[in-house]
């Protein structure tokens, strides 16, 4: 009876996963490990999604309770390496690729992080070569042709992107991830208001996912065309982390200086007064559009939606 | 019992003092550059950072090097060898190892801020705001414009040994 029991709650977390209802997952892995608190599958399958939800520090910990319990179940390596990855730790996540393609050569799950660490990464060619690598192993996989749509939006390929993106959306019409790929695919068309609609059905389903919601803040700009281009500096920031904002800071400075330098020792203070006001007032610029950006985008988040036709 | 999901905790003590990667990057901005490098080297290990032993390896070389710049051009100005090498270029050459002087240490900073800024947004999205951060950039900005000149009175080289504030 507890197997069963175990088994159901842990087959509900796993669909409830699938669909992206990571908050619906979580309480059917507390059934689960309640049931069995000694599962290192059940705890390796918790991390993950833990993984998924932004919570680093408990995915960390179910994965280590993982392979406490057993030290060489690959899911729990994949587990790690999915921790990692959320902490910007992408040679560990790699590590613990290469780890579970030694412990599980024909393996999906390895396959599967491959896929996430090249999206983390946006390398076109790796993300396009891992997903059909795992469409291979795994025929009709949702997640594989998601992949494989967004490889072909990062390439510029919009059409390619939608067909598969349809087809994904045929298969499972309530995947959060699917609903996502196809506005990046609407996107890559340029047909911003479909992709904006796609981008509110993911965060219907799943409020956290951020790359859904850059998706909306992009598709919501590119539609203003008289002042979307306003919050192009702001929404490239939004998009590469406070990281490469510093770097450009630094880039910024680095030009301003040296011309400064120039035009002073060569005496042409005009210039350099233009120069020292024109760059005050573009740091200003800069700063007042990352504000009025987060209005904008509180407002739009509040038409999140569940949107099938399109 | 029914099993508990762990919750989202960073894992010792001295966890809480931990700043916002970015802040002594900003702080530096205007109370000067080796509090703000001390004080980015101190948050690596407060955030609990896997590579901090590392981190702090490159604070100090990062801060012989930068700081380095900043002696040889006060002593290349004071002992005349500038004007003496370069003629009327050696104020260009001054200015330009002045802004490399600069930009070598915001780069230094970028550094260190580049291997926390993931560990300390996700903690500060956990909720528990960091204010105390403020009095700190407040601190720095007070010994900045208040000890520093005095001590520069009596030393000049304590503008390499501190990085004057640019704003």
């Amino acid at each position: 009876m507890t197997s069963s029991l175990f088994d159901a709650a842990l087959k509900g977390a796993e669909d409830a996963m699938r669909r992206g209802s990571h908050h619906t997952a979580l309480r059917h892995f507390e059934d689960a490990l309640t049931e069995n608190p000694d599962s290192a599958e059940a705890h390796a399958l918790l991390s993950v999604c833990l993984s998924r939800m932004n919570r680093r520090f408990g995915a960390v910990e179910e994965a280590e309770r993982a392979l406490r319990i057993d030290p060489e179940l690959p899911l729990g390596h994949i587990a790690l390496g999915y921790a990692a990855l959320a902490t910007g730790d992408v040679k560990g996540a790699r590590a613990a690729v290469e780890h579970v393609n030694r412990l599980e050569p024909e393996g999906v799950s390895a396959l599967t992080l491959r896929c996430d660490i090249a999206l983390s990464t946006r390398e076109q060619g790796e993300l396009k070569t891992a997903a059909l690598a795992l469409l291979e192993r795994a025929p009709e996989d949702v997640y594989a042709i998601c992949m494989l749509s967004r490889a072909a939006s990062l390439g510029g390929k919009g059409a390619e992107a939608e067909t598969l993106a349809r087809e994904a959306l045929r298969i499972a019409p309530d995947d959060a991830m699917a609903h996502e790929m196809i506005g990046w695919a609407f996107f890559a068309q340029r047909k911003y208001a479909q992709s904006k609609e796609a981008a509110l059905s993911a965060l219907s389903m799943a409020p956290d996912n951020e790359s859904a919601f850059m998706l909306m803040a992009a598709s919501a700009l590119r539609q203003r065309w008289l002042t979307g281009w306003m919050f192009s500096f702001a929404l490239w920031a939004m998009q590469n982390s406070e990281r490469t904002f510093m770097t450009a800071v630094i880039i910024f400075n680095a030009v301003l200086m040296l011309t400064g330098n120039l035009l002073w020792h060569y005496e042409q203070t005009q210039w350099f007064d233009a120069l020292n006001y024109g760059s005050w007032a573009l740091a200003i610029l800069a700063l007042g559009s990352f504000v009025i950006l987060s209005r904008i985008l509180q407002n739009e988040a509040r038409n999140v939606r569940l949107v099938q036709g399109y | 019992m029914r099993y508990r999901i762990p919750d989202e905790m960073p894992r010792h003590r001295l966890a809480r003092f931990a700043t916002r990667a970015g802040a002594p990057y900003w702080a530096s901005l205007v109370g000067g550059f080796l509090p703000a490098l001390l004080w980015s080297a101190t948050n690596a290990w407060l955030l609990g950072c896997r590579d901090r032993r590392w981190q702090t390896a490159f604070a100090v070389i990062g801060y012989a090097c930068v700081a380095g710049i900043g002696a040889a051009r006060i002593w290349l100005l004071q002992s005349g060898a500038l004007d003496a090498v370069f003629g009327h270029e050696g104020r260009l050459v001054n200015a330009m190892m002045d802004s490399a002087y600069f930009l070598g240490w915001l780069v230094v900073l970028r550094i260190l801020v580049g291997r926390q800024v993931d560990l300390a947004a996700y903690r500060g999205s956990l909720g528990r705001q960091l204010p105390w951060g403020f009095v700190l950039i407040a601190a720095m900005i007070a010994v900045d414009r208040l000890v520093v000149p005095e001590v520069f009175n009596y030393f000049n080289g304590i503008v390499w040994v501190w990085g004057p504030s640019r704003l």
